[in-house]
């Protein structure tokens, strides 16, 4: 047979010019091992955001002036009374002062009780006049404080804005240049001021994109010392427990090493950058090299014990035994990942090339290098300790392939179907973007999300988007129809009980009106012509600086934005937001004028949301895609493709159930894990179907073969899959980010499925409908 | 190669095209799957008084029937005292600026751009009526139900509207000048009263036929005027002008209400007067206009209001926010 003869030569090739192959393979690992100490963990704006998606094109282009995804906002509490006290709001003065000194800012945009941006108008003598509420000096006596008191009071661009509505917090928010942002430096930086002026009476919390990306860079160095715990934690399970032997820990471990080398060296020399979140599925990657190199141990110990004369020859015979299943499972694993690569989100096409490499490495390091080591080991029968479970895993073997070849199968086949209906149905409610209020990336009691609820409370939100409006003509945002459209839009827009509120130039003007007419509530409204309301800018503007108006109009007033304020940033609260706005505009739009969505970081979420959303069956369905092709193609047979799918198929509906039951949505960090638990969900049962068929074309019978098959490919699994389980639950238990330890939990479910489905199901289907590909083999051939 | 040459057989290649297919088609239509699947956004039901909400106007026909209007030509009612309301809708979507009632099925509201919307079957349906108009610029600010149907509106450009036919039709009973009328009282069935902007007053002998000028006493705007027999009356104004005549308008003499504050509204309350305006303030006056006496509705409540209304135990009132004043005591209705 063609395939055979291919197995036979690589592996004899392999060993015998072992020295060659390992020489090769240690220079190449040399060099890999240099580019890889380059390879930088970071994150990159850029790489987060769908690029040519529309919203980020209005966000890209309005977001200096209408503000970005990377706005900070810093809460100052008075821990007794109300802010009007001099020490609090000289804290927030000096904050604000204190910020422009932070890299990368945007100077023109701090905007505080203490900015001149903030202003009241006054009717006086002179006419209108507009002055800053707190620049440059905090009132001195209680009649200023009363009467700051009462101008936040009576200024709706402000009270709920800038200061809470009990009164006892002020909000400072700060806005960065993108291109200029390095979230370490400014997390560094803003934490500093937080310190410096957290005091007794004051208490000083912050939120923002680059604070949050902060925080998880701050948790860098756990998570490296989560990632080697888990492997010691993983050597020790393996040699005292299921391999006894220090080349059977130390070489999958090692292996393991290399395989990292490799995949990040050229992940560098690509120009591929790793983001701190990818840590998890590097973690997952491994844990599948680990699984490759334990079945070739386990097979090369299945040699000796039938009774290879050396341990060349047993090298050889399971390097030649598992090159096809082995190289099979490496690309069909590849290709999985690979279709990740779809969504047009730079991070996730980043980090499926960087995993697609990772897993083709083990094509090298799992199924060539693992069998030539071993060929190396001078007598296979010595240096076992004395501990051994094994007789216990060898019963509990003998049991499942009792279970599978017997009555009991029809049992596990039923309840494949029973939890294919119950899961698949829970499966398909998960949801895209963020399911939780706070960060889904940290514990609720972190000091990040208690902040966010903090502020959310007091406010109308944290989480901005800016929907432009963009004019046909200069001026446009100064004609009546187009500012009470405005304002109507934002009505329709406040009926959603996620959002906090909506403010625009809209909102600026009847104030600025009102005072004309001495104050006289009346008249809170728009002017009836653009002229007036063109006046009444031009008096607002009086004594201001250019750019005071920024985060309402551009100078022509041409185009002008409606901020929307959200209380969280949960996917659904996002869409039903876009959602609404969209089935709005379309018949609500004043002439002259074009509602574009969307900027800031709900605009942004947004987009990257929608990708995720159109795509997620779109992946599905090309990893399955992936699956049918290629184990077609390698069994020669239709059957084994659609085969194959059962237990990816199983493994994604458990693993989506589980997402939506722990209120886990998919999105940029969390879809990697789950697309690759797709794509990678079928190497333990390719071993063992393509074992039970290399069996069963020894000897003809397909119990004995099932038998057999779990000596050695199951074993591989059990052995490999329980002590990772195991070791996820260190990333569960010690993780700060909550981010990792859901996704350990998730990463230990899948391969729980992707284990019992290579150890029950498979065996039980192929016992139960006798495939061609596994029992005719021999009338084809 | 044959098919049995160890190559991909008839029945496999079946096989292979149809799932193929079938999961080509799902990748490539993944966005109408998924958007058949989902049931598109729950339009939210928004509370009858939104936060965006500013109510000018109120009126109260009869014990807990509660009538408000205001920004975005919203007028809603409540029949149970202020507890549970109700949005009534009008077409209209400039603000509106007063309501008054003939009784709880008849009433009328008034607003920005000259809109007059009337009803008679307690806002059930709202009508839009044609009135008078300005070439320059047009906002009635009052409107004030007599008995028998008729009614009166005064707003900007000296605008002085009258109706006889429950608010059917309007005529012009002022000529055309720049000043805006605020308020308008009727101590008796001749006498009447209009202030407005700089002091500005005017006095009708014969039921509002005709109207004559009146010194201004301040220059400051009077927003409001209120009698509470044919010889005792009040009006008030910006920066806490408090003015009292006890003569029938004869003199007026300016009062120290004790506030700096705007004052947009009065009424007699059967035993006090009661003014509001800016910032929370509430003044009220004794019978007799001698003793006045300026305080804040509520320490956490700092909106302006701009009317008030009579209901017996207290009064109503309305403006940024909402709520009944009652024995001293600040009770908001409407927000949470």
């Amino acid at each position: 047979m063609a395939n055979g003869r291919i197995s036979e030569g690589v592996a004899r090739f392999c060993i015998g010019h072992r020295v060659q192959v390992v020489t090769v393979i240690a220079l190449i690992t040399l060099v890999l091992f240099v580019s890889a100490m380059r390879q930088e963990v970071h994150t990159t704006f850029a790489d987060l955001v769908p690029g040519d998606h529309p919203y980020i094109l209005t966000h890209e282009t309005y977001k200096e002036s209408f503000g970005g995804s990377n706005i900070v906002s810093i809460m100052v509490r008075a821990r007794q009374g109300d802010i009007f006290q001099q020490g609090v709001l000289g804290t927030i003065r000096d904050i604000t002062r204190d910020l422009r000194e932070v890299t990368g800012v945007n100077e023109f945009q701090i905007i505080s009780l203490a900015s001149k941006k903030l202003k009241e108008i006054h009717a006086s003598t002179y006419g209108i006049e507009s002055k800053p509420l707190m620049w440059p000096n905090v009132p001195e006596d209680d009649a200023g404080l009363e009467s700051l008191r009462q101008s936040v009071l009576s200024n709706p661009l402000v009270y709920g804005q800038y200061v809470s509505v009990d009164l006892t917090a002020g909000l400072i928010t700060v806005d960065f240049f993108d291109r200029l942002m390095d979230y370490r430096v400014v997390y560094d930086e803003v934490m500093a001021i937080v310190e410096t002026y957290t005091t007794d009476d004051i208490e000083v919390s912050v939120v923002g994109e680059p604070v949050l990306q902060g925080w998880v860079h701050h948790y860098l160095p756990q998570t490296f010392t989560l990632f080697v715990l888990t492997f010691v934690a993983l050597g020790a399970f393996l040699f005292f427990v299921f391999m006894r032997t220090f080349r059977g820990t130390l070489i999958p471990l090692f292996n393991a090493l290399v395989t990292g080398i490799w995949a990040l060296g050229i992940a560098n020399i690509l120009g591929l950058n790793f983001d701190p979140l990818a840590v998890v599925i590097a973690f997952l990657i491994t844990a599948r090299v680990t699984s490759h190199c334990v079945q070739a141990v386990t097979r090369f110990e299945g040699m000796v014990a039938e009774g290879a004369q050396s341990s060349i020859v047993a090298a050889q015979s399971s390097l030649a035994e598992l090159w096809k299943p082995g190289i099979l499972s490496v690309i069909t694993d590849a290709g999985g990942i690979l279709v990740v690569a779809f969504a047009p989100i730079p991070l996730l096409q980043k980090t499926a090339l960087i995993g697609a490499i990772w897993v083709l490495c083990i094509g090298v390091t799992g199924v060539v290098l693992t069998p030539v080591l071993l060929s190396w080991v001078p007598d296979p029968r010595a240096r076992r300790h004395r501990l051994d479970l094994n007789p216990l895993l060898d019963r509990s073997l003998t049991t499942y392939a009792r279970l599978t070849t017997g009555p009991g199968r029809y049992v596990i086949l039923g309840t494949v179907v029973l939890v294919l209906l119950v899961c698949g149905g829970l499966a398909t409610k998960i949801s895209v973007g963020d399911a939780k209020p706070g960060s889904p990336l940290l514990w609720p009691d972190s000091p990040y999300n208690q902040a966010m609820a903090a502020i959310n409370e007091g406010f109308l939100g944290t989480d901005r988007m800016f929907v432009v409006v963009a004019g046909e003509a200069d001026g446009a945002m100064k004609e009546p129809s187009v500012l009470n459209g405005m304002a109507e839009f934002q009505r329709h827009v406040e009926m959603q009980p996620e959002v906090g509120g909506a403010v625009s130039l809209a909102d600026l003007l009847p104030a600025v009106y009102s005072t004309l007419n001495e104050g006289n509530p009346r008249f809170l409204e728009i002017g009836g012509d653009s002229a007036i309301n063109g006046e009444l800018l031009y008096m607002y503007m009086a004594g201001s600086e250019p750019g005071d108006l920024d985060r309402f109009s551009d100078v022509n007033y041409r185009n002008g934005a409606v901020t929307i304020f959200l209380r969280d940033h949960r996917g659904s609260t996002i869409r039903t937001a876009i959602d609404r706005i969209k089935a709005y505009i379309g018949e609500n739009t004043p002439d002259g004028v074009e509602y574009q969505l969307a900027g800031g970081l709900i605009g942004v979420v947004a987009a990257v949301n929608e990708v995720i959303f159109a795509g997620q069956i779109e992946s599905i369905a090309l990893a399955l895609l992936v699956i049918l092709i290629t184990c077609s193609v390698t069994y020669r047979s239709g059957v084994a493709g659609v085969f194959f799918m059962v237990p990816v198929v199983l493994s994604n509906v458990v693993t989506f159930a589980y997402m939506v039951v722990k209120d886990i949505g998919l999105n940029v960090s969390t879809l990697p894990v789950a697309a690759l638990g797709i794509g990678l969900g079928v190497d333990y049962a390719i071993y063992m179907v393509d074992s039970i068929r290399e069996n069963y074309a020894r000897g003809g019978d397909l119990k004995k073969a099932i038998r057999a098959a779990y000596a050695t490919a199951g074993r591989g699994v059990a052995v490999t899959a329980t002590p990772l389980i195991a070791c996820t639950a260190l990333w569960f238990f010690f993780s700060s980010l909550r981010f990792q330890a859901e996704m350990a939990i998730l990463i230990a479910l899948w391969m729980a499925v992707s284990a019992a489905s290579a150890l029950f199901v498979m065996p039980a289907l192929v016992y139960t409908f006798r495939p061609g590909f596994v029992v005719n083999r021999e009338e084809k051939s | 190669m044959t098919a049995t040459g160890g190559g991909l057989g008839a029945l496999d290649i079946l096989i292979l095209v149809v799932v193929g297919t079938g999961l080509v088609a799902a990748a490539v239509q993944s966005e109408k799957i998924v958007m058949n699947a989902s049931n598109g956004p729950v339009e939210p039901v928004p509370p009858a008084i939104e936060w965006r909400d500013q109510f000018l106007g109120v009126t109260v026909p009869e014990s807990d029937l509660v009538w408000m209007v205001g920004s975005h030509g919203k007028i809603v009612r409540s029949r149970d005292g202020g507890q549970s309301w109700s949005v009534q809708p009008t077409g209209v979507t400039v603000n509106l600026q007063d309501i008054d009632a003939w009784d709880p099925e008849r009433a009328v509201a008034v607003g920005n751009d000259g809109i007059v919307v009337v009803t008679s079957d307690g806002g059930e349906t709202w009508t839009q009526v044609s009135v008078p108009r300005s070439e320059i610029t047009n906002k009635l600010i009052r409107v004030r139900c007599l008995d028998g149907g008729t009614a009166w509106a005064v707003g900007v450009m000296g605008m002085i509207l009258f109706s006889e036919d429950w608010g059917s039709s309007w005529v012009r009973r002022s000529s055309e000048v720049d000043v805006a009328w605020n308020d308008i009282a009727f101590p008796d069935d001749e006498n009447a009263w209009v202030v407005g902007e700089f002091g500005s007053m005017m006095h009708s002998a014969d039921g509002g036929v005709t109207w004559q000028e009146v010194e201004p006493t301040s220059e400051r705007s009077l927003m409001a005027i209120s009698f509470r027999d044919s010889l005792s009356g009040v009006a008030v104004g910006l920066d806490g002008l408090v003015l009292g005549t006890v003569d029938g308008g004869l003199s007026w003499s300016t009062i120290d209400a004790g506030t700096p504050l705007h004052l947009f509204d009065v009424v007699w309350n059967q035993t006090e007067w009661i003014a509001v305006g800016g910032l929370g303030v509430v003044v009220t006056g004794s019978p007799d206009g001698d003793s006045w006496r300026a305080q804040r509705m509520s320490d956490n409540d700092l909106a302006w209001h701009t009317a008030v209304v009579s209901t017996g135990d207290g009064v109503f009132v309305v403006g940024a926010s909402q709520g009944f004043w009652r024995a001293g005591t600040w009770i908001p209705v409407g927000r949470g």
